[in-house]
């Protein structure tokens, strides 16, 4: 009995001391919940875990649980991703840059192969016990199904390397996005960044202030401070956000955007006849940073709240995209029909975006969804077709700790060690709508200047000559290769290619393949119970009233509950060299608290 | 009812992509590294996961990997922190300081070590201090640059005057910062230079054209904060045995032009310090009369990259008695 009586109490003991520890420590309340069989500490870096979707879908949310942390905005993760060539070096700084600052909650992403192996070989090398085994800790993400997409695969069923190598040297950049746009709708909050970065300061202090999470749930860096087009995606950062709401949806359908322009024309995507642009769209050189380009325009569809679309890579294209770029270089005729396009990219909405002066967004996240719309004053943007609701305003931040702290005038004493001014705290900002949906068409006149560019084009082509000369006789047989598959072959006359008025100027609209496999993989996450999601994860939703952006879409929360704000981070949060040359890093106090080397070049 | 079209040709050959496209992540990838590197954003370690092999990887910098990863200690010619660099054009910074330095390295078998330049005295790599015409928009946001020298061209690092330092340190104490990069304050709290991006140098003549040479990747070449930290380590380690040495040039020759010398003068003066683990240049040099081998080995220098097994630039440092290297001096 007594034995039993001891027993007793040592069990109670241990109970208790379990639940001091984990009041004390929530994030190992997250371990705790897995069932030990799953959990998969310790990681090892070198050992790559495969998180497609068509694969394990659990792998990627076994990862999350184990690896993430709570803080004041609840779990945390921070993504970053590299290759094995020119970025390991720069990824094992940005690594030992986290583990300086006692960040434990890190994933990397090998975005191409071998990184992992790489990474782990580079650990063993390393001076301190201590560094090296977290570096060794760090789990180290691949994407097969992405690698398959971009990269093509063994069965060779679908090679879009082998149709358009430039496209997969860009998407090869998505798959961070796409682990991104998975663990927010899990639940969790991630801040994404750059390998070539360098965090200054514990960031969660000031990213975690009522004044940013208090307001948007999807922050990103900036290029030019007053510009919406200059959103730089070298940080971004989802906070707070709903499983179904807008920032979800934004990062969701920067994915989707990719998928369906690769679903067109086959695989059950957007049928588009012979002399549609969209025929080629996939070949093209759409951007050197489609990824970043490509949220941009989702962001400013999103918000725009009034059902219009932005597809600004279309402009890219006509600057970019063989064969638009080859009529410059061909003569009168094509000329004209090249600065026609140009101009056009002006006139329209969907090609351009511009921004205006307004009120600060409220704090509170009671404010994020419902008051967003007063603040952005919709009808004056109704009026105002081309401009996006992007506000330029001031934010004035402060730290959580000095909000807490209630000490004087926070915002003075962020501004003093920032040596910001009023002006320096303005950001542009907005609110974000999710499930627009999605366009078939762009305007008229752009239409059918792209359709006639993309049909102009071809019975130009050269024609390989048994005296052209060897070093463009690659490029001409490729340009003869897009026009036969495009059926634009001189041979086949080109000109004249009589488009139904609904086929003019298409945009992928239709899911294919590609794309309803992750809009699959959307709901099964969202599906996915606190048991598997991040903890606390059904508390995360926004709605039950379910919108889709169109026929076999994921479901998303109605407006306006599920709406929410993003913004474009000021250059003392996050600062681009372009802007930190200026004496933001190099002093003793730096003036940002993330320098991203990005922009680091010379002029000619 | 639409239609849905066949697709006329659902797999095609693979072909030469008609719009080239360097990876953009990778443009210029070893400037953005050396941004980060001239502000002491770095930590030496990372250079763990870069290949030890020039060639293998771009950028690779294998000295880098050699340096900090395996141990070694290659000998290493530089520009002494006294030297005059003044340089009125970029044509003059090849001439006068780059073609010595990658001379003195080929016949010497030594690391080529770029040196930081004297911001007031390199006009032609900061253009347009007063305005700069490349960053209008952010020029409206911060309205001054920190320190006078604000170029695409430059990474301008350290501290423009002890007032501005004491200034610094006093903020830095009153924000408790604490700076994750334990090298950043001691770039910051070093005088003010400049840093030349490496992407200025495809603009000149010369063999850093190339650009994976001259991201250390085909010929060995450290830049100047690759070559402040090595020195620093160098010392920390206690170079004793063979110390740092300055080159003396014999005295330039008559019916020389001003700074140049004979190319025998130049190659006996190297002979004199044979033994010294790290050469110093002090005097910008034009060096004239350059057997034709030489010019070729110095035209290629890029192209043929060093080979470390075969010459001395990759030798084991051996350091005195009583101080160890901070890794196995193997190579892997």
């Amino acid at each position: 009995m007594r034995l039993r009586a001891l027993a007793r109490s040592v069990v109670v003991l241990a109970l208790l001391l379990a639940f001091l520890l984990l009041s004390a420590r929530p994030q190992l309340l997250l371990a705790a919940r897995l069932p030990a069989s799953r959990l998969l500490l310790p990681f090892d870096i070198g050992v790559p875990i495969d998180c497609s979707i068509t694969g394990d879908m659990a792998a990627l949310r076994r990862v999350a649980r184990a690896r993430a942390v709570w803080m004041a905005r609840g779990p945390e993760l921070i993504l970053t991703a590299a290759q094995r060539g020119s970025g390991a070096a720069v990824a094992l700084n940005a690594l030992l840059n986290l583990h300086a600052l006692g960040y434990t909650h890190s994933l990397l992403i090998d975005n191409d192969d071998g990184l992992c192996e790489w990474m782990s070989r580079a650990a063993s090398r390393l001076r301190s016990d201590a560094t090296a085994t977290a570096v060794r800790g760090t789990p180290c993400l691949v994407d097969s199904w992405w690698r398959s997409i971009v990269l093509g695969n063994s069965s060779g069923r679908r090679q879009h390397a082998t149709r358009t190598p430039v496209l997969s040297s860009s998407a090869t950049f998505y798959v961070r996005l796409v682990v991104l746009a998975r663990l927010v709708r899990l639940g969790y909050n991630v801040l994404t960044l750059d390998v070539d970065v360098a965090i200054l300061d514990d960031v969660y202090a000031h990213l975690h202030s009522a004044a940013l999470s208090g307001r948007f749930t999807l922050m990103f860096a900036s290029e030019n401070r007053d510009r919406a087009n200059g959103l730089q995606n070298g940080l971004v950062y989802a906070v707070g956000a709903r499983r179904d709401g807008a920032a979800a949806w934004v990062l969701a359908e920067t994915i989707d955007r990719l998928l369906r322009t690769l679903d067109a024309c086959e695989n059950g995507g957007t049928p588009c006849p012979p002399g549609s642009w969209l025929r080629g769209a996939w070949l093209f050189h759409w951007s050197d940073a489609m990824d970043q380009t490509s949220l941009i325009d989702v962001c400013h569809t999103a918000a725009a709240r009034d059902g219009r679309i932005f597809w600004l890579q279309v402009g890219r294209v006509v600057h970019r995209g063989w064969p638009f770029r080859q009529l410059a270089a061909d003569g009168a005729d094509d000329t004209t029909l090249l600065h026609q396009l140009q101009a056009a990219r002006g006139r329209h909405g969907v090609l351009q975006v511009k921004t205006r002066r307004g009120e600060s967004p409220s704090v509170g996240a009671g404010s994020r969804g419902a008051g967003l719309a007063s603040a952005t004053g919709e009808a004056e943007q109704r009026s105002k077709p081309f401009r996006a609701n992007w506000i330029d305003a001031s934010l004035r931040l402060t730290t959580a700790e000095e909000e807490s702290a209630g000490e004087g005038d926070p915002a003075r004493r962020w501004a003093a060690r920032f040596g910001t001014s009023e002006a320096d705290e303005r950001a542009l900002w907005g609110s974000i709508r999710p499930a627009v949906p999605l366009a078939r068409q762009l305007p008229t006149e752009v239409a059918a200047l792209l359709d006639a560019a993309w049909q102009h084009r071809c019975p130009n082509a050269s024609t390989l000559l048994p005296e052209t000369p060897p070093e463009l006789k690659a490029t001409w047989a490729r340009e003869q290769e897009l026009c036969q598959y495009a059926a634009l072959s001189p041979r086949r006359g080109g000109v004249g290619f009589a488009l139904a008025e609904d086929d003019r100027g298409l945009l992928p609209h239709v899911r294919g393949a590609l794309s309803q496999a992750w809009q699959v993989a959307l709901d099964t996450d969202i599906a996915a119970d606190s048991s598997e999601a991040a903890p606390g994860a059904e508390q995360r939703r926004a709605s039950t009233t379910v919108v889709r952006d169109a026929v076999g879409g994921a479901a998303w929360a109605a407006a306006p509950d599920g709406d929410e704000a993003v913004v474009q981070l000021p250059a003392w949060v996050v600062s681009h060299w372009g802007v930190a040359r200026y004496g933001l890093v190099g002093a003793l106090v730096p003036r940002t608290l993330i320098f991203h080397a990005v922009n680091a070049h010379d002029l000619p | 009812m639409r239609t849905t079209y066949p697709n006329p040709n659902p797999n095609p050959n693979p072909n030469p992509n008609p719009n080239p496209n360097p990876n953009p992540y990778q443009v210029n990838a070893h400037d953005k590294e050396l941004v980060l590197r001239s502000h002491g954003l770095w930590f030496w370690e990372a250079e763990a996961a870069r290949s030890p092999m020039a060639s293998e990887t771009w950028p690779a910098g294998g000295a880098l990997a050699r340096i900090w990863s395996y141990g070694q200690r290659p000998r290493v010619v530089a520009w002494a922190e006294d030297a005059p660099l003044a340089t009125a054009t970029v044509e003059e910074y090849f001439e006068r300081l780059v073609r010595p330095l990658l001379l003195a390295a080929i016949l010497t078998g030594r690391v080529p070590a770029l040196p930081s330049l004297p911001c007031d005295q390199t006009p032609w790599l900061t253009p347009n201090n007063t305005l700069p015409a490349d960053g209008v928009a952010e020029w409206r946001v911060w309205r001054a640059c920190r320190t006078g020298f604000c170029s695409y061209r430059t990474v301008a690092v350290g501290s423009t005057s002890a007032e501005e330092l004491a200034a610094d340190e006093v903020r830095a104490a009153a924000f408790q910062v604490r700076h994750p990069f334990p090298q950043a304050a001691t770039v910051a709290r070093a005088p003010l230079r400049c840093v030349p991006f490496a992407g200025m140098m495809r603009a000149a003549l010369g063999p850093l054209r190339n650009g994976a040479c001259r991201s250390g990747a085909a010929g060995w070449l450290l830049h100047p904060p690759d070559w402040e930290a090595y020195e620093e380590l160098l010392r920390r380690e206690g170079l004793t045995r063979r110390p740092f040495a300055r080159l003396a040039v014999a005295a330039a020759d008559a019916r020389m032009p001003r700074g140049a010398v004979g190319f025998d003068a130049f190659a006996r003066s190297l002979e004199l310090h044979a033994g010294a683990h790290v050469l110093l240049l002090s005097q910008p040099l034009l060096v004239e009369d350059t057997p034709i081998d030489v010019e070729r080995a110095y035209q290629v220098y890029c192209g043929a990259g060093i080979d470390c097994d075969a010459g001395p630039a990759c030798g084991v440092y051996e350091p005195p008695p009583g101080v160890m290297p901070s890794q196995s001096s193997t190579i892997l």
